[in-house]
């Protein structure tokens, strides 16, 4: 990971929250840069949406600590619990929370009024934003007006207008229709970005995470299980979770059978009685020889091949082909196994053909199980 | 600047000289006695006096104000609060407070014997009287055989059950009621109210003096079922009913209640029976006491003695047509139609009013097995 | 970026809990649930302790035991009332169900002519008095006096009478009526809100209309129907004013009429009237539990809260029939007693019948002309004081209603359940009970005698029904709302001030019109708790009939009615036409 300057902006450090007997976040620690897009990851109960409630303020965590910009939120050593609204953040809620008693523009110009701006400032920067999300035109009408994706823009508006210190999403997007959540994935990206502010996402699809964070953590059961940047969280998964969790990969047992410092370290597969042999990448992950470890690997990772490679092969039929148009979704029966496999059209597979699978062993992970 | 001060002095002296000087020529002038004397000050002081009595119309409270505020010069922002709920609520409130330590109230007046007794025996409730009054009623008062605890519980008036019917109802007309065995003949049946005798102190209390002087209840009970009446105890609903002839015949009812409907509807004079109890009619003496702990003390006091004056007689005899112990008496004429002669009245009192209370539980079995 | 994965326990020094909890929102919060945790809790403390005091002959001095409850189960009266009051509600309960699910039926789902400027008159019986009703219901129907029976003589010839309300029929007829409209608000909303396909699935099935109605739209809003009837059958265990009038001077006292002499008759014995109100509080507890815990979360699982337009039944000739419910109904619940009392109220004493050279405006003019000699003072000050009482009362009680219903719905933990069952402890007294133990627990403080401590037992009694009112709508509102104003950088009051409460305003103003209305008739807690000075409108109403006749009494009670009408009139047109309907 790389240092920056200003690497340390929202500290999180061993945070714990209970509901009743149950650890909802268990003592989770992670830090974040200035003006980079943090996403939480994972299934519903994982804790994600706790911890960004943390960070608001509109949970009290149990123990642990919040800082953010050298300010301390919440140091339950030190007895500090700053209120949520002295906390300076810009939230946008899974709802949207759009007051339906008010205009849009009174929607949006509400944290500036709290601050006791001037009204033709206020004026100024309701518009402002407004052009930045888009609702230039939607400013006057009642709130109860708005369609959900506009609503949503009204909400980023609301949480932007005062340049908070850090911007919260509550799986924003979650309520939208597949076409408008895949355009606003990108708008909302793009306003971040043009703003800057340091943004802490929630979500739990991970299309959203891959393409608009800067980092993602993957949580489980309110542990992180990894964090990175959104490509070497794809590529390097460190535990099967992960690499289950985050796109689709063919997941097989085995164990650890050499390590290598330098190159390939090879992982034993047992399958049907037979015991094959696989080259795999270790990262810096702690293997010893002997181990329980998972192979992990992509499908657009694994070739079939109407001819036998070289090395070790592993043969199989095609049960299953689904046509997708820059690829072909292949399914490839190697006895109990059913490799997932991304085969260029050319290849033209049908059901019921004999291939061969092979491996881009560089893309093979051995991962914790 | 002593000079001033000196003369001021003087010229206050003399003012409260001249102002004390009329007070006293008024007065005088209205036979008032000096022990009533001695609490006008700090009565008019106080500004006001709080009375709670089941029987005291709005017109009987204002005209009392009116009288009570002439006598003794209290000056026209004094007030006279009449507090008028039924018997048992005055008594109710009145123990309430008396438990609780807590007093708004100055002057209790009802009829319960039993209560007034055991408030001064067990709780010291009520302060002591120097009556000049007192001396007129007490006789009176001890010859039918009335309740009292001088110095501190007085008995200023009393009240007694008649037979009340209305004539101009259907099948009314040959009616006549001058004994309990009238109250039972069956012309009268399915047209009588019955007191309802669980609900109240005075039903009961007037039961337990017949029964004491020979009279057989529980037979006239048994009688009286056959006739089918209905069972209540408040007495202007009553009265209600015999007027507009749905219950024409009431055994127990206030010739005041009579008295007050005639005001409101002359007409009903000729129509509304005021009968009697040859058995003996029993006088209900309405006690009176000064609550010791209220808010206005010596005004309550005055209030008491003005209930036992003439002046005060006149007042609530006019008004509410109930009888007054003062010897000697003569009642306002308007009242005079719906008192009766108590002379000419064979009198019932109860030989231990306190004593009675014992009894109630008693007695109201045997009705609840007729009529409950 | 750094993460680690460590796991620590946490570990919670106890000094650390306490400084963080000293905000705005946990104090006033506190405070409320305190001032409701004594308020509800300290009466019924009393009522407990006293129950179990068996007071001496004397009336002075009481020893510990449970003769009060051997008096309550064995003395003949009070079982006899005991079962009088199980008569009356059960009896109620049927009626009051019958006619407002038939009301209810005919306004949502039928062609009914006229059916839309008809509901709001069926609701008015629910904003009238009770007592007044039973007043102008004896002088309709006593069985030798009554109007109904006097006519009905007059052309049928007959020498007895046709109908006969002093009885413990006449007050179920009575109680029946004027609670209707309870069990029609809670079953109009659901018919309204039912998902039309339902019924049209099982017409598809060859059902017919009656069949269908019988068959899915009754059984689809019995919840409702099990709701309403439950609260019919509680308030009318707790109803005192009809059974006052009609039941008890004619042999048929209930458990409240009972404990009503009790409290203030002339044996008054607080002691055994708590005995007696623990055992009410015990039979409307109960059924309060199972419409909470039981009816009410089945409400909706069956009836979508979509906003369904459904299809009205065409009823073809029979809708005249239905129209005929409808008047019929208006007619016998408010427009036959308010002509009945108009008409006892212009003679100077009732005779039984009209007689028009004595009509005269005397009444009137003695109960409002405050200046005259001949005024009644009960009157006039019992007007004053029941606005008093009912615009500050209504005031508090709805402040109180919207932060309870915000500590329930939007704090968690023990304290919210806790205030959450608290809520519903007032629901199940009656207030004659409640009023008592209102009274002992105040007399010492300096509310006492005061208007301070009606207001207290109304507040104490019937917050729960403006709570209510904000609780089902701060359910339907998102508490993302709240915390997104807070995120906003505004503290809690602000938040509350500019958030909350505007989008709560619909069921605040709900509440409020409610439970000034309530205040404006209440009777049974005012009996037991006025004083010189402080009686209210119903005392008044009572007072005149206790001490002055049917006339002045009926004259009270047409102005109460009017005040009554006219508030409802005003806050239709202010609040718009939601503000009263269901």
């Amino acid at each position: 990971m790389k240092e920056e300057k200003n690497s340390d902006y929202l500290i999180i450090e061993n945070l714990v929250k209970y509901f009743g007997d149950d650890r909802a976040v268990d003592g989770i620690s992670f830090a974040i840069s200035e003006g980079k897009f943090l996403t939480l990851l994972g299934p519903s109960g994982c804790g994600k949406t706790t911890t960004l409630m943390c960070i608001a303020g509109l949970h009290k965590p149990d123990s642990g600590e919040i800082r953010v910009g050298g300010k301390s939120f919440t140091s339950l050593n030190e007895n500090i619990f700053l209120e949520p609204e002295k906390r300076d953040i810009g939230m946008v809620f899974q709802s949207y929370a759009i007051w339906p008693h008010m205009t849009v523009e009174k929607n949006i110009s509400y944290p500036l009024e709290i601050r006791n701006f001037e009204s033709s400032e206020i004026e100024d920067r309701v518009m402002e934003v407004a052009r930045l999300v888009g609702l230039d035109d939607m400013v006057g009408k009642d709130a109860t007006q708005l369609s959900g994706g506009q609503q949503q823009r009204a909400a980023l508006a609301r949480a932007i207008v005062c340049n908070p210190s850090l911007l919260l999403f509550d799986e924003p997007l979650s309520n939208l229709d597949l076409k408008l959540r895949e355009r606003m994935r990108l708008e909302l990206k793009r306003i971040q970005n043009e703003v800057g502010i340091t943004s802490v996402y929630v979500t739990h699809d991970q299309a959203e995470a891959l393409v608009m964070s800067d980092d993602i953590i993957v949580m489980s059961k309110g542990k992180i299980e990894q964090s990175g940047g959104p490509h070497s969280i794809y590529a390097r998964p460190v535990n099967r979770y992960v690499s289950n969790f985050i796109g689709v990969a063919n997941l097989l047992k085995g164990k650890i059978s050499s390590v290598s410092k330098t190159g390939l370290s090879e992982i034993n597969i047992s399958q049907d009685g037979k015991n094959i042999l696989m080259p795999c990448v270790l990262d810096d992950k702690k293997f010893r020889e002997g181990d329980n470890a998972v192979l992990s690997i992509r499908p657009e990772n694994v070739y079939a091949l109407r001819e036998k490679p070289e090395g070790t092969a592993i043969e199989g039929e095609v049960i299953q082909t689904v046509f997708l148009g820059n690829y072909i979704d292949c399914r490839v029966q190697w006895g109990k196994f059913e490799w997932k496999v991304q085969a260029h059209p050319r290849e033209r597979l049908k059901k019921g053909d004999h291939v061969y699978i092979r491996l881009d062993s560089n893309h093979s992970m051995a991962v914790l199980p | 600047m002593k000079r001033s001060l000196r003369l001021f002095s003087i010229w206050l002296f003399a003012v409260a000289f001249a102002v004390s000087s009329i007070g006293f020529a008024t007065l005088a002038s209205a036979g008032v006695s000096p022990q009533e004397k001695k609490l006008v000050r700090a009565a008019k002081k106080e500004g006001a006096v709080t009375l709670i009595n089941p029987l005291f119309s709005d017109r009987t409270a204002k005209r009392m104000q009116r009288v009570f505020i002439k006598r003794y010069g209290l000056g026209n922002s004094f007030r006279l609060n009449n507090i008028r709920k039924g018997t048992g609520s005055t008594v109710a409130t009145v123990r309430q407070e008396i438990k609780a330590g807590k007093f708004t109230i100055d002057v209790h007046l009802v009829s319960a014997p039993g209560f007034f007794h055991a408030a001064q025996k067990k709780k010291k409730a009520f302060a002591k009287l120097d009556s000049a009054h007192w001396k007129d009623n007490v006789e009176l008062v001890e010859k039918a055989g009335q309740y009292h605890n001088y110095p501190y519980v007085v008995t200023p008036l009393a009240y007694t059950f008649q037979p009340v019917w209305n004539s101009s109802c259907p099948g009314m007309k040959n009616i006549n009621v001058s004994s309990y065995a009238d109250t039972v003949q069956p012309a009268l049946t399915g047209k009588t109210i019955s007191p309802d005798i669980t609900k109240s102190f005075t039903y009961t209390n007037t039961v337990i003096s017949l029964i004491e002087n020979g009279v057989n209840m529980n037979a006239i009970w048994d009688k009286l079922k056959a006739t089918k009446p209905i069972v209540e105890f408040r007495t202007e609903p009553k009265i209600q009913m015999v007027i507009a002839c749905e219950r024409p015949f009431d055994m127990h009812n206030l010739s005041g209640r009579v008295y007050q409907n005639v005001l409101k509807k002359p007409g009903l004079a000729k129509k509304l029976k005021i009968g009697y109890y040859k058995e003996g009619q029993v006088l209900l003496g309405n006690q009176a006491a000064a609550v010791k702990g209220g808010p206005h003390p010596n005004a309550g006091k005055l209030l008491v003695d003005f209930l036992l004056s003439k002046e005060g007689a006149d007042v609530f005899v006019e008004g509410e047509a109930i009888y007054s112990f003062r010897k000697g008496y003569t009642a306002p004429a308007a009242a005079r139609p719906y008192l009766l002669d108590l002379s000419k009245h064979k009198l019932l009192g109860l030989k231990d009013w306190v004593g009675a209370q014992k009894k109630f539980k008693k007695v109201r079995g045997e009705w609840i097995k007729r009529f409950k | 970026m750094k993460n680690t994965t460590t796991t620590i326990q946490p570990n919670i020094e106890p000094q650390s809990r306490w400084r963080g909890y000293i905000t705005t929102e946990n104090i006033v919060t506190s405070l409320t649930s305190l001032i409701i945790f004594v308020a509800i809790i300290l009466p019924l403390f009393w009522l407990v302790v006293s129950s179990f005091e068996v007071l001496d002959d004397m009336g002075f001095d009481t020893e510990w035991g449970l003769g009060n409850y051997y008096e309550v189960f064995q003395g003949r009266v009070i079982r006899k009332a005991f079962f009088n009051t199980l008569m009356i509600s059960t009896g109620t309960t049927v009626l009051a169900t019958f006619l407002g699910v038939l009301l209810a039926w005919i306004n949502a789902r039928t062609n009914c002519p006229w059916r839309d400027k008809i509901e709001p008159f069926n609701l008015i019986p629910f904003f009238l008095s009770p007592f007044v009703g039973a007043i102008a219901w004896h002088n309709l129907a006593a069985p030798k006096v009554g109007f109904l029976n006097n006519i009905a003589r007059a052309i049928f010839g007959i020498e007895s009478h046709i109908m006969n309300v002093d009885n413990i029929f006449g007050v179920i007829w009575v109680t029946g009526i004027f609670f209707t409209p309870l069990v029609y608000l809670f079953v109009v909303g659901s018919l309204r809100r039912m998902d039309p396909s339902l019924e049209d699935s099982a017409r598809t099935t060859g059902a017919s209309l009656f069949r269908t109605t019988m068959s899915v739209t009754l059984p689809l809003v019995t919840p409702a129907i099990l709701s309403g009837a439950i609260i019919v059958f509680v308030t009318s265990a707790g109803e005192f004013g009809v059974p006052f009038k009609l039941g008890a001077p004619y042999g048929w006292d209930t458990l409240t009429t009972q404990i009503y002499s009790k409290a203030v008759g002339d044996d008054a014995n607080h002691y055994l009237g708590a005995a007696m109100s623990m055992t009410l509080a015990a039979i409307t507890g109960v059924l309060i539990w199972i419409q909470r815990r039981i009816i009410a979360p089945r409400e909706y699982t069956t009836v979508t809260g979509k906003g369904f337009r459904p299809n009205t039944i065409d009823l073809g000739r029979w809708k005249w029939v239905a129209l005929g419910v409808n008047l019929f109904y208006i007619f016998v619940a408010v427009v036959l007693p308010l002509i009945c009392l108009l008409i006892v109220s212009f003679h100077p004493v009732w005779e039984g019948r009209i007689i028009p050279a004595d009509l005269t405006l005397w009444n009137y003019k003695k109960i409002l002309f405050f200046w005259s000699p001949e005024s009644i003072g009960i009157a006039t000050r019992g007007i004053i004081n029941s606005f008093i009482l009912a615009f500050s009362g209504a005031t508090i009680a709805m402040i109180l209603s919207i932060l309870i219903s915000y500590m329930i719905h939007r704090t968690k933990g023990f304290g919210s359940t806790m205030l959450d069952f608290l809520c519903v402890i007032p629901i199940g007294f009656p207030g004659i009970v409640l009023a008592m133990g209102v009274l002992v627990t105040y007399i010492k403080t300096p509310i006492y005698a005061t208007l301070g401590i009606l207001l207290v037992g109304y507040i104490t009694r019937f917050f729960p029904y403006g709570q209510r009112n904000i609780s089902s709508i701060m359910l339907a509102i998102s508490e993302e709302l709240d915390q997104s104003s807070r995120m906003a950088g505004a503290s809690w009051l602000t938040t509350l001030r500019r958030i909350t409460i505007p989008l709560l305003k619909p069921g605040i103003f709900a509440g409020w019109i409610l439970l000034f209305v309530i205040f404006l008739r209440e009777l049974s807690i005012s009996i037991i708790l006025y004083s010189v000075g402080t009686e209210t409108l119903s005392v008044g109403v009572l007072y005149l009939a206790d001490f002055e006749g049917d006339p002045l009494t009926a004259a009270l009670a047409i102005v109460q009615t009017i005040i009554l009408l006219g508030c409802i009139v005003l806050f239709r047109k202010v609040a718009g036409k939601e503000a009263l309907t269901a």
